[in-house]
């Protein structure tokens, strides 16, 4: 039981991050239809930014985090403006193939100015501590928490703000909503901008807990695209849903069968999914 | 054709390598790994530039390939007569397993369908330490089995320059395929599939079974390229098989032009023979490989193929007879 | 004889129905007109036939088979053609290269096409060659034989899909609104290739709007609205139907397009 409450925890953990970053990317691939490869990547670099400001310039833990994200949102909608809108009309493939130059140039920038070696980002909320009979660190908790606040804050947002309503909108139907009067250029930007930030949340809450290095968007991202399209393209509550569904399972599957094949496990029973029901769970968005 | 004296005295050229290296190792390795991403490319190119289908499946088959080959020949002795065949039989029966349900899918659904494979055979050839030693790496790989020829005697092939005639050998073979295939009806086939496969549905084709056909004879070529890289370089390891690997060789495609004949070759040779005589690129190689990729989908797409491509309304696959 | 029967016909999505009960048959060698307003589900009923939806329920006979649940290939290869109104020529490929791939469909064997090319392969190809340049030649194109077909004029287009569908030696093609694109002008030479068509032997199906050609071309007519059958008979018997001029009433395209 004792086993079965850690693991729980432990996949609500990762489940937060993967529900932050695949709500990240089916903004972006499910509502603009761009295949962004090099999401998870984008938070690594803001992880790296909070790392930087937090070594260099002794900013501490928060503010530095606040920075990062916005520093995130803002590369973002360079990103979309600058490689992405200029593509807009050409095929579907080519966004794939920008998105992976895009990775390559981050990851690679990041490597040559801070090195390949992992580096900690010290949140000074390592202690451990005991809650109802399990042991986790604060780290963890905090994940989990702002994780859960941020989604439900996302989901409020798209439903009942104007601006997540003009997301809907453009997405489903982008001349109904140019003729509306919706700026669906600065939706698109927006939009962008959001997913780079939810990225930069999900990478900077883990940071601490695991080590951050140039690398780490790799097996990140390819998660977050099985889960987009595992819960819908373009539904948030898929994402959500999938990605607290892929963290559990994963965790679980590392405590019951074994933690030496827990990721591949997760992976073939995703494939087996996808298999069996293509469009995902909440099918596809229309 | 007046372009026939250009492939011969290409293929001089190629002939003559070995002596134009002179002793120097370092260029000789440069020029052999160049001919390995040519196939890769290659296969790549027949898979995605002419059957449109974006698979990142194909760095897997890679590495099954390469480790079907590497351990039979460590672990169990086999000469590589048997296990380069065995490399190719095992490839394709995975590449069977894994398209047939993947092609259901459509689109970015079968990318993605195709990154999972890929995923997970790094992860198989990872984690199955009992098979493939797994992050370990697999170690001590023997050159080819040597080659008994008629009146000359044995050809060995631990020597670089054996391995070199050896990898052009089959680097010139895949070109000659991939050449053929192009020019053949069924290129015809593929192509059309690509470019709108609803229509050639219509027309009477299983357009199903020629992606399948496709998919599984471009796997096994990667098979074969993962082979000789095996043997070649001697180690492997589960990062041979990475989707990362793979995305270099569909960035050489994308660079010199994808589904035109001399593009994979252009974009290969250009990409790892050039940045050797930039020294003050080594570095920033992969940050200028992006920057690249990024420019030419964005104003070149055709590659550069597409910007000295001959006359494109001249570019039919039958001759003209008649 | 008829080689097309169509029985109780329906296609729902969801909720809405786009087909519904229709039955009607048509004559070996005819022209078959099919017309209604916009909606009417002609289009559906053409993907119905061409394999690209199933059916709900109903029957598709064609030649005394049953067609309907099959895949498109299979429908293709037992002899329905069909000519879209958009897309329906490969913009990239040359338009000879259209032809053969029309005409030589499934029947090359790939790894023969790669590898060793046997006698049989050799005389397959020989054959289907042949076929496109008789194809061409009917359809007045050896000009343009190694244009890429995306670069040369609609008409022109249309013709090349005319001569893709004749290559696949189709007994009943479907015509999808071939006029649509056409300026006025241009459209009679539409119209006597379609009459070309017929006479070799091939049954059509027409979707068309400009009244004047199916007025002009079609033996028989059928009038859709809503996914149901309104009325089925020859163009005079049509022309003064009451239903017929009821459901067109108030459609400002028919006066445009010449009614």
């Amino acid at each position: 039981m004792q086993i079965l409450v850690q693991q729980i925890a432990n996949g609500l953990m990762l489940g937060s991050t993967y529900a932050l970053i695949a709500l990240g990317l089916t903004l972006i691939y499910g509502i603009m239809h761009i295949p962004n490869f090099a999401l998870a990547t984008q938070g690594m670099v803001a992880a790296f930014v909070t790392y930087f400001l937090m070594v260099s310039l002794k900013f501490s833990y928060w503010p530095a985090m606040v920075l990062s994200i916005l520093s995130a949102c803002a590369l973002g909608i360079v990103i979309e403006r600058g490689i992405f809108y200029p593509l807009r009309k050409s095929p579907h493939v080519n966004f794939f193939i920008s998105a992976l130059g895009l990775m390559l140039i981050l990851e690679n920038v990041v490597l040559i100015i801070a090195g390949g070696d992992q580096k900690k980002i010290d949140a000074g909320h390592g202690e451990v501590l005991t809650i109802l009979g399990f042991t986790t660190t604060g780290q963890r908790l905090l994940v989990i928490g702002i994780g859960i606040l941020l989604l439900a804050a996302c989901y409020l947002l798209i439903k009942k703000n104007k601006y997540g309503i003009a997301i809907a909108a453009t997405a489903q139907e982008p001349q109904g909503a140019q003729l509306v009067g919706i700026n669906t250029s600065k939706i698109h930007m927006m939009t962008f901008a959001m997913g780079s930030g939810l990225a930069a949340v999900a990478i900077n809450l883990v940071g601490p807990i695991y080590l951050i290095y140039p690398a780490m968007g790799h097996t990140p991202i390819a998660k977050a695209f099985v889960v987009v399209i595992l819960g819908g393209m373009g539904s948030i509550p898929g994402a959500v849903l999938g990605g607290y569904t892929l963290g559990l399972l994963e965790s679980l599957g590392a405590g019951y069968i074994s933690s030496h094949f827990a990721d591949l496990f997760s992976f073939l029973v995703l494939v087996v999914v996808l298999y069996f029901k293509p469009t995902g769970f909440f099918g596809e968005k229309q | 054709m007046k372009y026939r004296i250009g492939w011969i005295l290409a293929l001089l050229f190629l002939l003559f390598i070995p002596v134009l290296v002179g002793g120097n190792k370092y260029y000789f390795h440069i020029i052999i790994m160049t001919l390995i991403w040519i196939m890769i490319a290659i296969s790549i190119n027949v898979v995605t530039g002419i059957a449109g289908l974006l698979s990142i499946a194909h760095g897997g088959f890679f590495g099954i390939g390469a480790y079907t080959s590497g351990i039979l020949a460590t672990e169990h002795g086999f000469s590589t007569f048997l296990s380069f065949p065995a490399a190719m039989l095992v490839t394709a029966v995975c590449s069977l397993i894994m398209g047939f349900p993947a092609l259901k899918l459509r689109g970015s659904y079968f990318a993605i369908g195709t990154l999972i494979y890929g995923i997970i055979i790094t992860l198989i050839l990872d984690k199955w330490e009992g098979l493939t030693k797994g992050p370990y790496g697999l170690i001590g790989i023997p050159p080819e089995t040597s080659l008994p020829v008629p009146l000359i005697g044995k050809i060995n092939f631990d020597s670089l320059t054996s391995q070199y005639y050896l990898i052009l050998l089959f680097t010139i073979a895949f070109y000659l395929i991939m050449a053929r295939l192009l020019r053949s009806p069924n290129g015809l086939i593929l192509l059309s599939i690509k470019e709108k496969g609803e229509l050639t549905e219509s027309l009477g084709i299983d357009i199903r079974k020629h992606r399948l056909i496709c998919f599984i004879v471009s796997s096994v070529m990667m098979g074969l390229a993962g082979a000789l890289y095996a043997h070649y370089i001697g180690f492997l390891s589960p990062e041979d098989s990475s989707i990362y690997m793979q995305f270099q060789g569909v960035i050489f495609c994308v660079i010199g032009g994808m589904g035109t004949l001399l593009g994979p070759v252009i974009g290969s040779v250009l990409l790892n023979v050039v940045p050797e005589f930039l020294h003050f690129f080594k570095e920033y190689r992969l940050v200028f490989l992006g920057v690249l990729l990024i420019g030419f989908v964005t104003f070149l797409p055709h590659g550069i193929m597409g910007l000295i491509g001959r006359d494109p309304s001249k570019k039919g696959i039958f001759k003209r007879d008649g | 004889m008829e080689i097309l029967k169509v029985r109780d016909l329906t296609k729902n999505f969801g909720g809405l129905t786009a087909i519904g009960e229709l039955s009607f048959e048509v004559e070996e060698g005819n022209i078959f007109g099919i017309i209604g307003p916009n909606g009417s589900g002609k289009t559906t009923l053409f993907n119905l036939i061409h394999g690209f939806y199933r059916p709900t329920r109903g029957e598709i006979v064609f030649q005394g088979e049953n067609m309907a649940g099959k895949k498109i290939h299979q429908i293709a290869a037992s002899g329905i053609g069909r000519i879209f109104q958009t897309t329906a020529v490969f913009q990239e490929r040359t338009v000879f290269e259209n032809l053969f791939l029309a005409s030589a469909g499934e029947s090359i064997h790939f790894l023969q096409s790669i590898f060793w090319r046997s006698k049989k392969y050799k005389q397959t190809f020989l054959r289907h060659m042949e076929n496109s340049k008789r194809i061409l030649k009917l359809i007045e194109l050896e000009k343009v034989r190694e244009e890429l077909a995306g670069n040369v004029s609609q008409e022109t287009q249309k013709r090349v899909a005319v001569g893709m569908a004749l290559a696949t030696r189709p007994k009943l093609l479907l015509l999808d609104e071939p006029t649509g694109g056409i300026p006025i002008e241009e459209t009679a030479k539409i119209v006597e290739l379609v009459r070309k068509i017929r006479n070799l032997g091939v049954t059509i199906c027409l979707i068309e709007h400009k009244m004047k050609v199916v007025m002009n071309l079609a033996d028989r007519i059928l009038v859709l609205n809503y996914g149901r059958k309104i009325a089925e008979g020859d163009p005079q018997e049509i022309r003064n139907h009451p239903e017929v001029i009821k459901a067109y009433l108030g459609e400002d395209y028919a006066v445009a397009e010449g009614y």
